[in-house]
Protein backbone atom coordinates (compact mmCIF):
# COMPACT_ATOMS: atom_id res chain seq x y z
CA UNK A 1 0.00 0.00 0.00
CA UNK A 2 1.51 3.50 -1.02
CA UNK A 3 1.03 5.96 2.08
CA UNK A 4 3.12 9.12 0.08
CA UNK A 5 4.00 10.05 -3.09
CA UNK A 6 5.14 9.95 -6.02
CA UNK A 7 6.66 12.86 -6.14
CA UNK A 8 6.64 13.35 -2.51
CA UNK A 9 9.47 14.65 -0.05
CA UNK A 10 8.23 11.88 2.42
CA UNK A 11 6.82 12.39 6.06
CA UNK A 12 9.34 13.90 8.82
CA UNK A 13 8.04 13.49 13.04
CA UNK A 14 11.23 13.66 14.93
CA UNK A 15 9.38 13.97 17.97
CA UNK A 16 8.02 10.17 17.49
CA UNK A 17 11.44 9.71 15.85
CA UNK A 18 9.54 9.25 12.13
CA UNK A 19 11.86 9.95 9.45
CA UNK A 20 9.75 8.24 6.22
CA UNK A 21 11.78 10.42 3.66
CA UNK A 22 14.57 11.00 1.94
CA UNK A 23 16.67 13.44 3.49
CA UNK A 24 20.05 13.24 4.10
CA UNK A 25 20.13 15.86 6.87
CA UNK A 26 19.14 14.92 10.43
CA UNK A 27 15.71 17.03 11.92
CA UNK A 28 15.72 17.77 15.18
CA UNK A 29 12.73 18.22 17.69
CA UNK A 30 10.89 22.02 17.57
CA UNK A 31 8.30 23.86 17.34
CA UNK A 32 8.24 24.12 13.96
CA UNK A 33 6.18 22.56 11.03
CA UNK A 34 7.24 22.59 7.21
CA UNK A 35 4.41 21.81 5.01
CA UNK A 36 5.22 21.37 1.20
CA UNK A 37 2.28 21.46 -0.96
CA UNK A 38 1.25 22.88 -4.34
CA UNK A 39 -2.39 22.80 -4.43
CA UNK A 40 -5.17 23.32 -2.22
CA UNK A 41 -3.81 24.16 0.99
CA UNK A 42 -6.18 27.03 2.12
CA UNK A 43 -8.65 25.14 3.30
CA UNK A 44 -6.88 23.73 5.48
CA UNK A 45 -4.76 26.58 6.07
CA UNK A 46 -7.20 28.44 7.16
CA UNK A 47 -8.51 26.67 9.96
CA UNK A 48 -4.70 26.28 11.25
CA UNK A 49 -4.22 30.06 11.01
CA UNK A 50 -6.63 30.47 13.76
CA UNK A 51 -4.68 28.49 16.55
CA UNK A 52 -1.20 29.15 14.67
CA UNK A 53 0.86 31.40 12.90
CA UNK A 54 1.13 30.93 8.97
CA UNK A 55 4.28 31.45 6.79
CA UNK A 56 3.93 30.70 3.15
CA UNK A 57 6.64 31.04 0.16
CA UNK A 58 4.51 30.87 -3.42
CA UNK A 59 6.17 30.05 -6.39
CA UNK A 60 4.14 31.02 -8.93
CA UNK A 61 4.84 34.55 -9.87
CA UNK A 62 7.09 33.78 -12.82
CA UNK A 63 4.69 32.52 -14.22
CA UNK A 64 1.94 35.25 -13.64
CA UNK A 65 4.14 37.78 -15.30
CA UNK A 66 2.78 37.20 -18.74
CA UNK A 67 -0.80 36.22 -17.40
CA UNK A 68 -2.16 40.22 -16.99
CA UNK A 69 -4.72 39.56 -19.94
CA UNK A 70 -7.68 38.95 -18.05
CA UNK A 71 -8.99 41.04 -15.06
CA UNK A 72 -7.38 39.23 -12.33
CA UNK A 73 -3.96 37.57 -12.43
CA UNK A 74 -3.67 34.46 -10.60
CA UNK A 75 -1.26 35.26 -7.76
CA UNK A 76 -3.48 38.34 -7.26
CA UNK A 77 -6.04 35.69 -6.58
CA UNK A 78 -3.78 33.42 -4.45
CA UNK A 79 -2.25 36.91 -2.31
CA UNK A 80 -5.38 37.75 -1.49
CA UNK A 81 -7.02 34.31 -0.72
CA UNK A 82 -3.49 33.96 1.30
CA UNK A 83 -3.73 37.20 3.44
CA UNK A 84 -7.96 36.29 4.24
CA UNK A 85 -6.72 33.15 5.62
CA UNK A 86 -4.29 34.63 8.29
CA UNK A 87 -1.56 33.40 6.15
CA UNK A 88 1.76 35.54 6.26
CA UNK A 89 3.30 35.52 2.11
CA UNK A 90 7.08 36.35 1.92
CA UNK A 91 9.29 36.19 -1.48
CA UNK A 92 12.37 34.42 -0.80
CA UNK A 93 13.97 31.27 1.35
CA UNK A 94 15.87 33.49 3.87
CA UNK A 95 12.68 35.85 4.30
CA UNK A 96 10.61 32.68 5.23
CA UNK A 97 13.16 31.32 7.91
CA UNK A 98 13.25 35.12 9.30
CA UNK A 99 9.61 35.57 9.67
CA UNK A 100 9.42 31.38 11.16
CA UNK A 101 12.22 32.65 13.56
CA UNK A 102 10.49 36.28 14.61
CA UNK A 103 7.15 34.25 15.07
CA UNK A 104 8.51 31.53 17.67
CA UNK A 105 10.87 35.02 19.43
CA UNK A 106 8.48 37.88 19.54
CA UNK A 107 4.85 37.95 20.16
CA UNK A 108 3.08 40.34 18.54
CA UNK A 109 2.01 43.35 20.81
CA UNK A 110 -1.72 44.62 20.74
CA UNK A 111 -0.49 48.03 19.48
CA UNK A 112 1.94 48.26 16.46
CA UNK A 113 4.12 51.32 17.37
CA UNK A 114 7.74 50.97 17.84
CA UNK A 115 10.46 52.99 19.96
CA UNK A 116 14.02 52.96 19.69
CA UNK A 117 16.75 53.39 22.01
CA UNK A 118 20.32 53.59 20.14
CA UNK A 119 23.53 55.33 20.84
CA UNK A 120 24.39 58.36 19.07
CA UNK A 121 21.85 59.93 17.19
CA UNK A 122 22.42 58.50 13.45
CA UNK A 123 21.72 54.74 13.86
CA UNK A 124 18.75 55.46 15.76
CA UNK A 125 17.16 57.57 12.81
CA UNK A 126 18.08 55.46 10.29
CA UNK A 127 16.02 52.59 12.01
CA UNK A 128 13.41 55.23 12.30
CA UNK A 129 13.49 56.25 8.86
CA UNK A 130 13.42 52.60 7.68
CA UNK A 131 10.32 51.44 9.39
CA UNK A 132 8.45 54.85 8.07
CA UNK A 133 9.14 53.65 4.79
CA UNK A 134 7.95 50.54 5.07
CA UNK A 135 4.60 51.39 6.40
CA UNK A 136 5.46 51.11 10.32
CA UNK A 137 4.71 53.54 13.11
CA UNK A 138 6.58 55.22 15.68
CA UNK A 139 5.65 55.35 19.21
CA UNK A 140 4.93 58.24 21.76
CA UNK A 141 6.73 58.33 24.64
CA UNK A 142 4.92 59.38 27.85
CA UNK A 143 5.62 62.69 29.31
CA UNK A 144 6.88 60.91 32.29
CA UNK A 145 9.11 58.92 30.62
CA UNK A 146 10.77 61.87 28.68
CA UNK A 147 10.63 63.49 32.09
CA UNK A 148 12.73 60.52 33.29
CA UNK A 149 15.19 60.60 30.35
CA UNK A 150 15.72 64.20 30.73
CA UNK A 151 17.29 63.97 34.55
CA UNK A 152 18.56 61.11 33.89
CA UNK A 153 20.89 62.46 30.90
CA UNK A 154 21.11 65.56 32.84
CA UNK A 155 19.72 67.37 29.45
CA UNK A 156 17.14 70.27 28.80
CA UNK A 157 17.86 69.14 24.54
CA UNK A 158 13.89 67.89 23.55
CA UNK A 159 14.07 64.37 23.55
CA UNK A 160 12.03 62.18 21.36
CA UNK A 161 11.46 58.55 19.80
CA UNK A 162 13.97 57.28 18.36
CA UNK A 163 15.87 58.28 22.02
CA UNK A 164 19.64 58.70 21.44
CA UNK A 165 21.62 57.84 24.40
CA UNK A 166 25.36 59.37 25.20
CA UNK A 167 28.08 57.45 22.87
CA UNK A 168 30.10 56.84 26.10
CA UNK A 169 26.58 55.13 27.73
CA UNK A 170 27.92 52.13 29.65
CA UNK A 171 26.12 48.67 30.47
CA UNK A 172 23.78 49.69 33.27
CA UNK A 173 22.92 52.78 31.73
CA UNK A 174 21.85 50.97 28.79
CA UNK A 175 19.77 48.83 30.72
CA UNK A 176 18.20 51.48 32.97
CA UNK A 177 17.08 53.28 29.57
CA UNK A 178 15.57 50.33 27.87
CA UNK A 179 13.42 48.99 31.72
CA UNK A 180 12.05 52.92 31.28
CA UNK A 181 11.27 52.48 28.02
CA UNK A 182 9.78 49.00 29.05
CA UNK A 183 7.57 50.19 31.66
CA UNK A 184 5.98 53.12 29.85
CA UNK A 185 2.09 51.73 28.96
CA UNK A 186 2.52 53.74 25.41
CA UNK A 187 5.37 51.26 24.34
CA UNK A 188 4.54 48.26 22.67
CA UNK A 189 7.51 47.15 21.33
CA UNK A 190 11.64 48.44 21.71
CA UNK A 191 14.20 48.06 18.99
CA UNK A 192 17.80 48.63 20.53
CA UNK A 193 20.21 49.56 17.69
CA UNK A 194 24.14 49.52 19.43
CA UNK A 195 26.96 50.33 17.44
CA UNK A 196 30.55 48.99 18.26
CA UNK A 197 31.51 51.66 21.20
CA UNK A 198 35.07 52.20 23.21
CA UNK A 199 33.75 52.86 26.00
CA UNK A 200 31.76 49.30 26.62
CA UNK A 201 32.45 45.88 25.16
CA UNK A 202 29.01 44.88 23.29
CA UNK A 203 28.79 41.76 25.03
CA UNK A 204 28.41 43.39 28.45
CA UNK A 205 25.79 45.38 26.80
CA UNK A 206 23.64 43.06 25.44
CA UNK A 207 23.89 40.64 28.98
CA UNK A 208 22.15 43.56 30.53
CA UNK A 209 19.86 44.20 27.85
CA UNK A 210 18.48 40.59 28.04
CA UNK A 211 18.91 40.64 31.86
CA UNK A 212 16.25 43.89 31.94
CA UNK A 213 14.11 42.41 28.73
CA UNK A 214 13.80 38.88 30.53
CA UNK A 215 10.08 39.65 32.20
CA UNK A 216 9.35 41.03 28.39
CA UNK A 217 11.83 39.56 26.09
CA UNK A 218 8.76 39.15 23.71
CA UNK A 219 8.47 42.88 23.44
CA UNK A 220 12.30 43.82 22.78
CA UNK A 221 14.53 43.58 19.10
CA UNK A 222 17.96 44.04 18.60
CA UNK A 223 19.92 45.12 16.21
CA UNK A 224 23.78 45.07 16.07
CA UNK A 225 25.54 47.03 13.99
CA UNK A 226 29.11 46.17 12.78
CA UNK A 227 29.39 42.93 11.74
CA UNK A 228 31.92 40.30 13.21
CA UNK A 229 32.51 42.77 15.98
CA UNK A 230 29.11 42.37 17.29
CA UNK A 231 28.68 38.65 16.60
CA UNK A 232 29.13 37.76 19.87
CA UNK A 233 27.06 40.39 21.41
CA UNK A 234 24.06 39.12 18.62
CA UNK A 235 24.83 35.60 19.74
CA UNK A 236 24.06 36.23 23.66
CA UNK A 237 20.68 38.19 22.62
CA UNK A 238 19.92 35.14 20.28
CA UNK A 239 20.77 32.57 23.26
CA UNK A 240 18.01 34.65 25.59
CA UNK A 241 15.13 34.38 23.10
CA UNK A 242 15.81 38.25 22.30
CA UNK A 243 15.19 38.30 18.59
CA UNK A 244 18.31 39.90 17.50
CA UNK A 245 19.55 40.80 13.72
CA UNK A 246 23.07 42.88 12.14
CA UNK A 247 21.22 45.90 10.76
CA UNK A 248 18.06 47.31 11.78
CA UNK A 249 16.66 47.18 8.33
CA UNK A 250 16.45 43.39 8.95
CA UNK A 251 14.71 43.54 12.25
CA UNK A 252 12.17 45.82 11.17
CA UNK A 253 11.49 43.97 8.41
CA UNK A 254 10.79 41.03 11.05
CA UNK A 255 8.77 43.62 13.15
CA UNK A 256 6.65 44.42 10.32
CA UNK A 257 5.94 41.19 9.31
CA UNK A 258 4.99 39.93 12.58
CA UNK A 259 2.75 43.05 12.80
CA UNK A 260 1.15 41.86 9.50
CA UNK A 261 0.74 38.00 10.75
CA UNK A 262 -1.10 39.68 13.74
CA UNK A 263 -3.34 41.99 11.21
CA UNK A 264 -4.10 38.87 8.94
CA UNK A 265 -5.04 36.38 12.00
CA UNK A 266 -6.96 39.09 13.61
CA UNK A 267 -9.24 39.56 9.90
CA UNK A 268 -9.27 35.63 9.71
CA UNK A 269 -11.45 35.63 13.33
CA UNK A 270 -13.40 38.14 12.51
CA UNK A 271 -16.63 38.32 10.46
CA UNK A 272 -15.87 40.47 8.20
CA UNK A 273 -18.95 42.61 6.95
CA UNK A 274 -20.36 41.18 3.61
CA UNK A 275 -20.35 45.13 2.06
CA UNK A 276 -19.08 48.23 2.45
CA UNK A 277 -21.25 50.37 4.73
CA UNK A 278 -22.00 52.54 1.94
CA UNK A 279 -23.42 49.89 0.03
CA UNK A 280 -26.68 47.94 1.59
CA UNK A 281 -27.59 45.71 -1.50
CA UNK A 282 -31.67 45.42 -1.97
CA UNK A 283 -31.68 41.96 -2.37
CA UNK A 284 -35.60 41.70 -1.70
CA UNK A 285 -36.19 44.13 -4.75
CA UNK A 286 -33.93 41.97 -6.53
CA UNK A 287 -35.82 38.69 -6.04
CA UNK A 288 -38.88 40.56 -6.61
CA UNK A 289 -37.22 41.38 -10.22
CA UNK A 290 -36.32 38.40 -11.01
CA UNK A 291 -39.90 36.93 -10.06
CA UNK A 292 -41.55 39.56 -12.52
CA UNK A 293 -39.24 38.44 -15.05
CA UNK A 294 -40.01 34.99 -15.05
CA UNK A 295 -43.50 35.44 -16.26
CA UNK A 296 -41.83 36.40 -19.19
CA UNK A 297 -40.00 34.43 -22.12
CA UNK A 298 -36.52 34.66 -22.86
CA UNK A 299 -33.74 33.44 -21.22
CA UNK A 300 -32.33 36.94 -20.53
CA UNK A 301 -33.81 39.39 -18.47
CA UNK A 302 -34.91 42.42 -20.15
CA UNK A 303 -33.62 45.70 -20.42
CA UNK A 304 -35.76 47.53 -17.77
CA UNK A 305 -35.66 44.33 -15.14
CA UNK A 306 -31.64 44.50 -15.60
CA UNK A 307 -31.10 47.68 -15.17
CA UNK A 308 -33.73 47.46 -11.58
CA UNK A 309 -31.90 44.12 -10.87
CA UNK A 310 -28.08 45.93 -11.12
CA UNK A 311 -30.00 49.04 -9.57
CA UNK A 312 -30.22 46.85 -5.77
CA UNK A 313 -26.74 46.12 -6.11
CA UNK A 314 -25.00 49.61 -6.94
CA UNK A 315 -24.40 48.89 -10.45
CA UNK A 316 -25.26 51.87 -12.38
CA UNK A 317 -26.33 50.71 -16.28
CA UNK A 318 -25.97 53.24 -18.99
CA UNK A 319 -29.51 54.95 -19.65
CA UNK A 320 -30.02 53.19 -23.19
CA UNK A 321 -33.13 55.08 -24.41
CA UNK A 322 -35.55 53.42 -26.73
CA UNK A 323 -36.55 54.49 -30.02
CA UNK A 324 -39.64 53.79 -31.49
CA UNK A 325 -38.40 54.88 -35.40
CA UNK A 326 -35.24 54.78 -37.20
CA UNK A 327 -35.34 58.58 -37.76
CA UNK A 328 -36.15 58.45 -34.04
CA UNK A 329 -33.27 56.16 -33.43
CA UNK A 330 -31.30 58.65 -35.49
CA UNK A 331 -32.43 61.36 -33.19
CA UNK A 332 -31.12 59.91 -30.29
CA UNK A 333 -27.75 59.34 -31.42
CA UNK A 334 -27.30 62.81 -32.07
CA UNK A 335 -28.28 63.56 -28.48
CA UNK A 336 -25.91 60.41 -27.00
CA UNK A 337 -22.87 61.98 -29.82
CA UNK A 338 -21.11 59.60 -32.11
CA UNK A 339 -20.04 56.62 -32.22
CA UNK A 340 -22.65 54.52 -31.02
CA UNK A 341 -23.93 51.64 -31.26
CA UNK A 342 -27.00 49.56 -31.96
CA UNK A 343 -29.60 47.17 -31.16
CA UNK A 344 -33.29 46.06 -32.07
CA UNK A 345 -35.68 46.14 -29.51
CA UNK A 346 -38.31 42.91 -29.15
CA UNK A 347 -41.50 42.51 -27.86
CA UNK A 348 -41.87 42.06 -23.60
CA UNK A 349 -38.57 43.82 -24.14
CA UNK A 350 -36.20 41.96 -25.06
CA UNK A 351 -33.26 42.45 -26.80
CA UNK A 352 -31.93 41.03 -29.99
CA UNK A 353 -28.43 39.12 -29.25
CA UNK A 354 -26.80 41.08 -32.13
CA UNK A 355 -25.64 44.35 -32.13
CA UNK A 356 -23.80 47.05 -34.46
CA UNK A 357 -21.18 48.90 -32.72
CA UNK A 358 -18.86 52.08 -33.61
CA UNK A 359 -21.81 53.68 -36.08
CA UNK A 360 -19.71 57.16 -36.49
CA UNK A 361 -23.00 58.76 -38.43
CA UNK A 362 -26.34 59.12 -39.66
CA UNK A 363 -26.00 57.44 -42.59
CA UNK A 364 -23.66 54.76 -41.11
CA UNK A 365 -26.58 53.70 -38.79
CA UNK A 366 -29.44 53.11 -41.69
CA UNK A 367 -27.17 50.27 -43.04
CA UNK A 368 -26.62 48.06 -40.24
CA UNK A 369 -30.31 48.48 -38.53
CA UNK A 370 -31.44 46.89 -41.90
CA UNK A 371 -28.62 43.97 -41.48
CA UNK A 372 -29.87 43.52 -38.27
CA UNK A 373 -33.39 43.18 -38.96
CA UNK A 374 -32.68 40.41 -41.80
CA UNK A 375 -30.55 39.10 -38.98
CA UNK A 376 -33.52 38.67 -37.22
CA UNK A 377 -35.78 37.50 -40.16
CA UNK A 378 -33.51 34.58 -40.89
CA UNK A 379 -33.13 33.43 -36.75
CA UNK A 380 -36.47 34.23 -35.24
CA UNK A 381 -39.23 35.04 -38.22
CA UNK A 382 -42.04 35.49 -35.30
CA UNK A 383 -40.25 37.68 -33.65
CA UNK A 384 -41.37 41.01 -34.23
CA UNK A 385 -39.09 44.70 -33.85
CA UNK A 386 -40.85 47.62 -31.48
CA UNK A 387 -37.60 49.63 -31.66
CA UNK A 388 -34.29 51.05 -31.60
CA UNK A 389 -31.45 51.09 -28.78
CA UNK A 390 -28.64 53.00 -28.72
CA UNK A 391 -26.10 53.27 -26.57
CA UNK A 392 -22.45 55.10 -26.40
CA UNK A 393 -20.08 53.03 -28.25
CA UNK A 394 -17.95 50.80 -26.28
CA UNK A 395 -15.38 48.08 -27.45
CA UNK A 396 -16.58 44.66 -25.40
CA UNK A 397 -13.97 42.45 -23.49
CA UNK A 398 -16.11 39.13 -24.46
CA UNK A 399 -15.02 37.23 -26.74
CA UNK A 400 -18.16 37.02 -29.18
CA UNK A 401 -18.50 38.92 -32.30
CA UNK A 402 -20.33 37.80 -35.46
CA UNK A 403 -19.11 38.81 -39.13
CA UNK A 404 -18.91 42.24 -39.99
CA UNK A 405 -22.54 43.85 -41.77
CA UNK A 406 -20.74 46.64 -43.17
CA UNK A 407 -17.14 47.65 -43.24
CA UNK A 408 -15.30 47.93 -40.41
CA UNK A 409 -14.17 50.79 -38.76
CA UNK A 410 -11.53 52.07 -35.65
CA UNK A 411 -13.54 52.73 -32.77
CA UNK A 412 -12.74 56.22 -31.61
CA UNK A 413 -12.97 56.78 -27.74
CA UNK A 414 -15.77 58.53 -26.79
CA UNK A 415 -15.40 61.85 -25.22
CA UNK A 416 -16.89 61.43 -22.02
CA UNK A 417 -15.04 58.09 -21.61
CA UNK A 418 -12.50 58.69 -19.02
CA UNK A 419 -8.77 58.30 -20.49
CA UNK A 420 -8.04 55.74 -18.15
CA UNK A 421 -10.61 53.40 -20.13
CA UNK A 422 -9.29 53.69 -23.30
CA UNK A 423 -6.03 51.98 -23.89
CA UNK A 424 -7.92 48.83 -23.92
CA UNK A 425 -11.05 49.90 -25.62
CA UNK A 426 -9.02 51.13 -28.51
CA UNK A 427 -7.33 48.30 -28.95
CA UNK A 428 -10.33 45.72 -28.64
CA UNK A 429 -12.42 47.64 -30.89
CA UNK A 430 -9.39 48.53 -34.07
CA UNK A 431 -9.90 44.46 -33.99
CA UNK A 432 -13.63 43.95 -33.89
CA UNK A 433 -15.74 44.33 -36.06
CA UNK A 434 -19.12 47.24 -35.89
CA UNK A 435 -21.67 43.41 -36.00
CA UNK A 436 -21.16 41.54 -33.05
CA UNK A 437 -23.23 39.07 -31.14
CA UNK A 438 -24.18 40.29 -27.36
CA UNK A 439 -25.31 36.76 -25.98
CA UNK B 1 -14.52 43.07 0.98
CA UNK B 2 -12.28 40.24 -0.67
CA UNK B 3 -13.97 41.49 -4.29
CA UNK B 4 -12.74 45.09 -3.59
CA UNK B 5 -9.70 44.09 -3.15
CA UNK B 6 -8.92 42.14 -5.59
CA UNK B 7 -10.82 44.05 -8.03
CA UNK B 8 -8.50 47.10 -6.73
CA UNK B 9 -5.27 45.11 -7.67
CA UNK B 10 -6.42 44.32 -11.19
CA UNK B 11 -4.68 45.31 -14.18
CA UNK B 12 -7.92 47.21 -15.30
CA UNK B 13 -7.59 49.47 -11.98
CA UNK B 14 -3.55 49.61 -12.27
CA UNK B 15 -3.91 51.44 -15.77
CA UNK B 16 -6.43 53.70 -14.07
CA UNK B 17 -4.90 54.72 -11.36
CA UNK B 18 -2.24 56.16 -13.77
CA UNK B 19 -5.06 58.54 -14.68
CA UNK B 20 -7.51 58.87 -11.88
CA UNK B 21 -5.97 58.54 -8.29
CA UNK B 22 -9.86 57.37 -6.94
CA UNK B 23 -10.18 54.97 -10.31
CA UNK B 24 -9.64 51.44 -8.03
CA UNK B 25 -12.14 52.48 -5.34
CA UNK B 26 -14.29 53.35 -8.47
CA UNK B 27 -14.01 50.82 -10.44
CA UNK B 28 -13.90 48.17 -7.44
CA UNK B 29 -17.68 48.60 -6.85
CA UNK B 30 -19.52 47.07 -9.81
CA UNK B 31 -16.91 43.99 -9.68
CA UNK B 32 -17.85 43.78 -5.97
CA UNK B 33 -21.49 44.55 -7.04
CA UNK B 34 -21.80 41.95 -9.40
CA UNK B 35 -20.13 39.11 -7.31
CA UNK B 36 -22.65 39.97 -4.58
CA UNK B 37 -25.56 39.49 -7.35
CA UNK B 38 -23.58 35.94 -7.51
CA UNK B 39 -22.84 35.57 -4.07
CA UNK B 40 -26.42 36.27 -2.82
CA UNK B 41 -27.95 33.16 -4.53
CA UNK B 42 -30.85 34.98 -6.23
CA UNK B 43 -32.54 32.41 -7.35
CA UNK B 44 -32.77 31.71 -11.28
CA UNK B 45 -29.96 33.94 -11.85
CA UNK B 46 -27.43 31.83 -13.81
CA UNK B 47 -25.02 34.30 -15.14
CA UNK B 48 -24.17 38.22 -14.71
CA UNK B 49 -22.51 40.27 -17.57
CA UNK B 50 -21.25 44.28 -17.41
CA UNK B 51 -19.46 44.52 -20.47
CA UNK B 52 -18.17 47.02 -21.56
CA UNK B 53 -17.57 48.99 -18.31
CA UNK B 54 -16.44 52.37 -18.46
CA UNK B 55 -14.66 54.73 -16.21
CA UNK B 56 -16.25 58.38 -16.70
CA UNK B 57 -15.79 61.46 -15.01
CA UNK B 58 -18.16 61.28 -12.32
CA UNK B 59 -18.91 57.64 -12.01
CA UNK B 60 -18.33 53.51 -13.52
CA UNK B 61 -20.95 52.67 -15.58
CA UNK B 62 -21.76 49.31 -17.52
CA UNK B 63 -22.71 50.32 -21.39
CA UNK B 64 -24.08 47.17 -21.24
CA UNK B 65 -25.57 44.29 -19.17
CA UNK B 66 -27.14 40.90 -19.52
CA UNK B 67 -28.63 38.63 -16.55
CA UNK B 68 -28.94 35.14 -17.84
CA UNK B 69 -31.98 33.08 -16.33
CA UNK B 70 -32.00 29.47 -15.38
CA UNK B 71 -35.81 28.46 -15.31
CA UNK B 72 -35.02 24.84 -13.85
CA UNK B 73 -33.40 25.92 -10.80
CA UNK B 74 -34.75 26.79 -7.46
Amino acid sequence: MRLLGPGSGGRVVPGSGLNASATPVPIKPGKIAVLSQSTTISAAGRNAGRNKPLVAIHCGRLAAVDATDGPLRAEDVFQAALRRAGWVSVDTLGALFEAVEAMARVRPQRGDSLAILGNRHGPGRIAAETLLRAGGRLGDLSPATLRHFEKRLQTRSHLSNPLALPPGMRADGWAAALSAMLADRRTDTVLTVCPPSPFVASDEVATALCAVSRPSQHKVLTAWIGGGAMLHAQRIAAAHGVLSHDSPERTITVFLGVLNCRRNRDLLIQMPPSFAADFPPDSEAARSVVGEALTAAGETLSARHTRRLLQAYGIVVADTPAAPSIDAALLAAEQIGYPVDLALLLANGAVFDETAGSLPSPAAIRIPARDLRHRLRAQHPARRVTGYRLRPNGARSGPRRCASASPAMPSSARSSSSPAARPATRARAAASSPCRRSS
Amino acid sequence: MLAHDLVARSPFCRRARRERADAPAEGAQPGAGSSVTIADRIDHVASVELDPLHVEAARVVAFDARIGLARSSA
